[in-house]
Formats: structure tokens, sequence, C-alpha cells
């Protein structure tokens, strides 16, 4: 690698394993991640259910716990080495350096507190701010995700979804991280609500110069959010590269399918058909030497079962991994 | 009131047409909520507001709107599983929101319901074999396991699944997408006449999603199936159905046929839907989208409730309370100054 020493995140040659009921599955394999800093316009990381997203997400907090094993490979912030941090250097870097923003974590707020509550705790506890200070900052930052400070004393439930999803963003936000990784944020709040969500996660970026990290399965979200794409497949990073042109010509046979699926306005019954011959839903078994898409890739040949594609370079900016491209 | 005809592309519809197969007029339910422990200080939501509309016979009819718009509020009432405030709901003639005991049941088996998480609609502890045959024995007449089996495997099989795979696994070894059939094939157990879909892809991964309306659009044509599904994007609607009810704030703003509401738009915020649906290769301007909510709207008490997030808004809207009119041929809206009108004068 022979990128300056001081990328903002590095993750290399990152492998995961849960074990489960005596067996290892592989969530994460050989994952190689370069964050440069806020200037590159953030990244958004794609996939569907199960292929690694957010296990990506956790690793880079070092928050993988048991079941879950990291069995290899690095994470490096600024070039300090996130997965050896003692307890309390790791105190020192989540939620000061990266924080995250849960998926569904608009259930997960406390039902017996108020909104204000858990922002205020965790700026007394990390900042050591005097309580009335806390309380203060706490509604400051309310504001800012766009909770008037009359609403700031309103329980959970009095809230809708979105405005519990703009409570969480705040107090991701509490601790001025350099990262934020948005792990599905959006994913069970309607079309408009979710454009809001996203609006509020784009002004920050600009605001703040935060990094964010965006982790859907709607790949559509990406285009105007953030500017690098990274598609995941079976824990494995199928196709890098900067997110206008992975939509609008995608390189890797699973991109081609996620984009040729995705439901849209000039969606035709007609492709449905075509959706079902390609989008199998139980993959084929495949050898673990294979390409991991290969059960399911209409242009799998020979090679694709028994050698899996490594991420390589095919255009200036661009990695896929697949054998097509060799 | 607002009372919405519909014969297909607007033309006069022959009477079997007209009753069609569920009519619902002036369906209003309100919420009362307690916001003191001692009971005191009631306060009502109204979720749904004197909405009137005609489900016909084969055809799909979506409902659209954002979380807090009242249509799976609507669903429920269809399903009697939530009781009106006002109102009345027939089924082939028959009103719904009395129905008790045995023609409760025999309600049941014509109308079913797929819901919207596929996680939590099925039981854990139940395969799916399980699943399929508690419908299987309280509507049909199979009763020995022998029949029972073959019937759900045959039902599994509609819906595109293995029934030797899938048979005897449970919730949890299948995929959202796999789950979501289990419901789907639940749901035709008892040969419905009608089917309800709440939000049935919102839970599901892209590639996924276009396979379970294709899956919905296929058995719509082969069961001669009356689809209302419920959805908050404007795309899935386009694809499968024939009509599509806008909702917002309890009251339907604009309905039609879905090709005229989509290459038409009349009401703003059905344009608004149109602009947040997903293209991969459009660039989305999130500046665009103001921060007012839902939430604005329902605390105004006169004149448009949309009006907060209406860049058209004028004095009007301020005032007065729009109402359901039928703008063209079919399609009608509930706007003072309607877009497509505007464009043409």
């Amino acid at each position: 690698m022979e990128q300056d020493q001081r990328d903002l995140l590095r993750i290399s040659d990152l492998s995961v394993s849960y074990f489960i009921e005596g067996r290892e599955i592989l969530a994460l394999d050989r994952v190689f991640l370069n964050l440069k800093g806020s200037n590159d316009g953030g990244l958004g990381i794609v996939g569907e259910s199960g292929s690694g997203k957010t296990t990506l997400g956790l690793s880079v907090l070092n928050l993988i716990e048991l079941p879950g094993k990291i069995s290899s490979g690095a994470v490096e912030f600024e070039g300090k080495d996130v997965l050896h941090m003692s307890t309390k250097e790791l105190q020192n870097y989540r939620w000061h350096e990266v924080s995250m923003v849960y998926q569904s974590a608009m259930n997960s707020l406390n039902p017996v507190k108020t909104i204000t509550d858990p922002i205020v705790e965790v700026l007394r506890f990390h900042s050591k701010l005097p309580r009335r200070e806390a309380q203060q900052k706490a509604v400051e930052l309310l504001s800012e995700v766009g909770i008037k400070p009359e609403r700031a004393n309103s329980y959970p439930h009095e809230l809708s979804g979105g405005m519990r999803q703009r409570v969480v963003i705040a107090l991701a936000l509490a601790l001025t991280p350099r990262i934020m990784i948005a792990d599905e944020p959006t994913s069970a709040l309607d079309v408009l609500t979710q454009r809001q969500i996203l609006s509020l996660l784009k002004k920050e970026m600009k605001q703040r110069g935060l990094y964010l990290i965006f982790i859907t399965h709607e790949i559509s979200l990406l285009n105007g959010l953030v500017d690098n794409v990274a598609v995941m497949y079976g824990g494995e990073i199928a196709e890098r590269g900067p997110v206008k042109k992975v939509l609008s010509n995608p390189k890797h046979p699973y991109t081609e399918m996620l984009l040729g699926t995705l439901l849209t306005l000039e969606s035709k019954k007609e492709q449905v058909s075509l959706a079902r011959a390609t989008t199998r839903e139980v993959s084929h078994a495949v050898t673990p030497n294979a390409c991991k898409y290969s059960g399911r890739c209409k242009y799998a040949f020979d090679r694709c079962f028994k050698e899996r594609p490594l991420l390589k370079q095919v255009e200036e900016g661009r990695e896929v991994a697949c054998h097509k491209f060799n | 009131m607002s009372q919405v005809q519909l014969g297909p592309d607007g033309s006069s519809p022959s009477p079997a047409e007209r009753s069609g197969i569920l009519e619902v007029n002036g369906l209003t339910v309100k919420f009362k909520k307690n916001s003191s422990l001692i009971g005191r200080d009631e306060t009502t939501t109204i979720a749904v507001d004197d909405v009137s509309f005609v489900l016909v016979k084969s055809e799909i009819t979506s409902i659209v709107g954002e979380s807090g718009s009242g249509k799976t509020t609507v669903a429920r009432c269809i399903l009697n599983l939530t009781r009106p405030t006002a109102g009345s709901i027939k089924f082939e003639g028959t009103e719904v929101t009395k129905l008790k005991g045995k023609a409760l049941h025999d309600y049941r088996r014509d109308v079913q319901i797929i819901y919207q998480d596929p996680f939590e609609s099925l039981n854990p502890r139940h395969d799916i074999l399980t699943t399929i045959s508690i419908p299987i024995r309280s509507f049909t007449d199979s009763r020995n396991s022998v029949e029972i089996t073959e019937q759900a495997s045959k039902l599994l099989e509609e819906v595109g699944l293995d029934p030797a795979e899938t048979l005897n696994r449970y919730p949890h070894q299948l995929s959202g997408g796999q789950r979501q059939r289990v419901n789907i094939a639940r749901a035709l157990a008892s040969s419905p006449k009608l089917l309800v879909a709440d939000e049935p892809i919102t839970m599901l991964d892209a590639a996924q999603r276009l396979n379970i309306m294709s899956l919905l659009y296929d058995l719509k044509s082969r069961r001669n199936l009356t689809v209302l599904m419920i959805t908050h994007d404007l795309a899935s609607a386009r694809l499968v159905s024939q009509k599509v009810m806008v909702m917002y704030l309890g009251k339907i703003v604009e309905f039609g046929d879905t090709d005229a509401i989509l290459s038409s738009p009349l009401h703003p915020y059905v344009e608004l839907l149109l602009k947040a649906s997903p293209a991969p290769d459009q660039i989305i301007n999130y500046d665009d989208y103001s921060t007012s909510t839902i939430e604005e709207s329902a605390s105004l008490t006169k004149g448009c409730v949309f009006r907060p997030r209406c860049k058209y808004a004028l004095e009007k809207c301020e005032e007065v309370v729009p109402l359901l009119d039928q703008k063209s041929a079919g399609h009608y809206a509930a706007c003072h100054f309607p877009l497509s009108t505007n464009d043409q004068s």
C-alpha cells in the first residue's frame, strides 16, 4: 500500500467470523478499505442483509463481541491501531472520534427518559460538563438536528420515527466525532422522512466536516449524499469507486443486478421476470475457493467456480473483484 | 362528503362494477388518548377522516401515504380489527363493521392480510407447515394431516418456494423474502377474495422487492384476486396497481387511475412523493427537502393541512379546507389549485 501514512481510516485484510452452533460463519472476508479524509466526500456501503456491512461498521469501533471474533487484519484510525487499544484508549476513541447511529436505533431510546437525558449523560460523562451546561448543549444539539427547544423534554413515544432518528443523530454528534457511521438510519422511515433525515446528515457533513459512512441496502439513496461507494457481497467488497460512475456504469455483476432490480418509477413488469431469473434467493452452495457470487451470477464461467477473484483496479479510482475484468 | 365512484377509465361503469367488491363510505376513525394518568385532558386524534372509496373486483388498488397518514387504519377497519367511529364498510353488499360470530369467521375467510414485517409476523416456534396448516384447518375442509401437508405444499409452490426444503423449517432459517412468501402462502390458504397487503416489501432487500411485487401481480391475475396494497412509495404502486389513492393525515388527497396520477399529478403532495422516488442515475438534491413534517400539519385547525409543506400555498389554503373533487374523468384531488390544470391554463 503506497497511501499516505495518516489516512483517516484504514482497514486492511480484515476478517470477522461468528461462531454459531459450532459452525464458523465468515461475516467479513479479507476486507481492505482506505478513507483518505473528510474532503473525499463520504462513503456509502451497500449490500443485502448478511453481506457483512453492519459487521464492518462495528469492527471500526472495535465492538465485535462473542460469538463474533476478529480473526485477522487491522483497523487504523489516523495511524492508531484500533483493535489493540486499551479500555481507556477505546473510551477516548469511541464516540469522540467515531460514532455510530445503529440500525433501528430510534427504538432503542429509553422510554422512561426524556430525549435530552441521554445526550446530557454522554456530555457529563465524556466531556465532564456540569449538569447545567450539558443541558444547554443538549438542547442546542437537538435544535441543530431540527428538534425545537420546546420539544426537548418530550419522551420518545411522543415523537414520530423520524424525530426519534434525529435524536439519535444528535446523540451521535454530541462529542463532535470525525467519523459518523450511520447503519441503515432510514430503512424504517417513509420516503419523505427519509429524504429529510439524509438532508440533515448532508448538512452535518458540510458544516462539521464530518466524514459519513452510510450503510444501506438502498443504492439509489447514495447519489447526492456521498461521493464514494463500496458494494459488499458475502463479506467481501465486490466493487468500489465513485458513486456517480458506479451507479451509471456498474462493473460487478452483483452491482449490475442490484441496479437492474431496483424498483423505480421506470420499472417495467417485464423487468420482473428478468429479476426473478437473476436473483434466486438461495444462492448455490459455493466451494470455499470459488467466487461467492458465482452461484447467482449470469456471467459465471469455469474460473469463477475455482478461484476467488480479488479486488483489482480496472480503471482510475475503480476497483472490482470479478474475473470478467481479467 | 367526498364520494368516489370509479369505473374503468372514468367511463360510466356497469352496475356490477359500480358496486365493486368493497365499498367504504364516510369512514372515520378517532383515537382518544389520555394525556394524564387520572384520565382528564383527553385528546382526540383523527386517524381517518371521512374516507370513501370503492374497490373494483380483480383490481389492485394502492393506498399511498407516509407514516401517520391513516393508511394502515383504513386497512385495519376493512379487516374488522379496528372499529370505526363512523361510516360503513360493505363487502359484497354486507356491512362489515357489525359482523360477529360465524359471519365474522366467514368474512375472515374472504379477506386476508399480509403484514409488513416478515420477521415478526411468523411464530418463531412454529415450523412453516404448522404456520400454514392453521388457516387450512380453520377455513377449509381438509382435516387429516396428509391432506393438509399436500395443500400446504401446493400453496408454497404457488408462491415460489420449494415445499420439500421449506415445510419443516423455522422462520429464522429463512431469508426475509422467503418469509414474506410464507406469509403470502398463509394468507392464500383460505382462498380469499380480497387480499390486503400492508407494506409487503418495506422490510425487504432491494433485490427481493421486485420479486415479491411480481408474485403479487401474478397471484392477482391467476386467482382473480382483488388486492388493496398499502405502500409509501409510488414506484411499487405504479408497477402493479390499476388505481392509486394517496392519503395525507387521514384524508384522501388524490385518487385515480395509476397512469393518470403518475403522468399528471394534481396534488402538490403527490408531486413531492414522485420526486422522492428512487432513480439511481439522478443526483438527489437533499437540500430540497424542507424540514416541515406531518406533525406540523397535524397541529393545524383550519384550511388545508398540507399547507406548511406546500410551495404553492396561497391565502385560500389557509382558510378553506379543500374537498375531494373530480378534476378530470376518474381523477380526483383535494386541492384548491391542482397542478396539471394550472399548467394548462
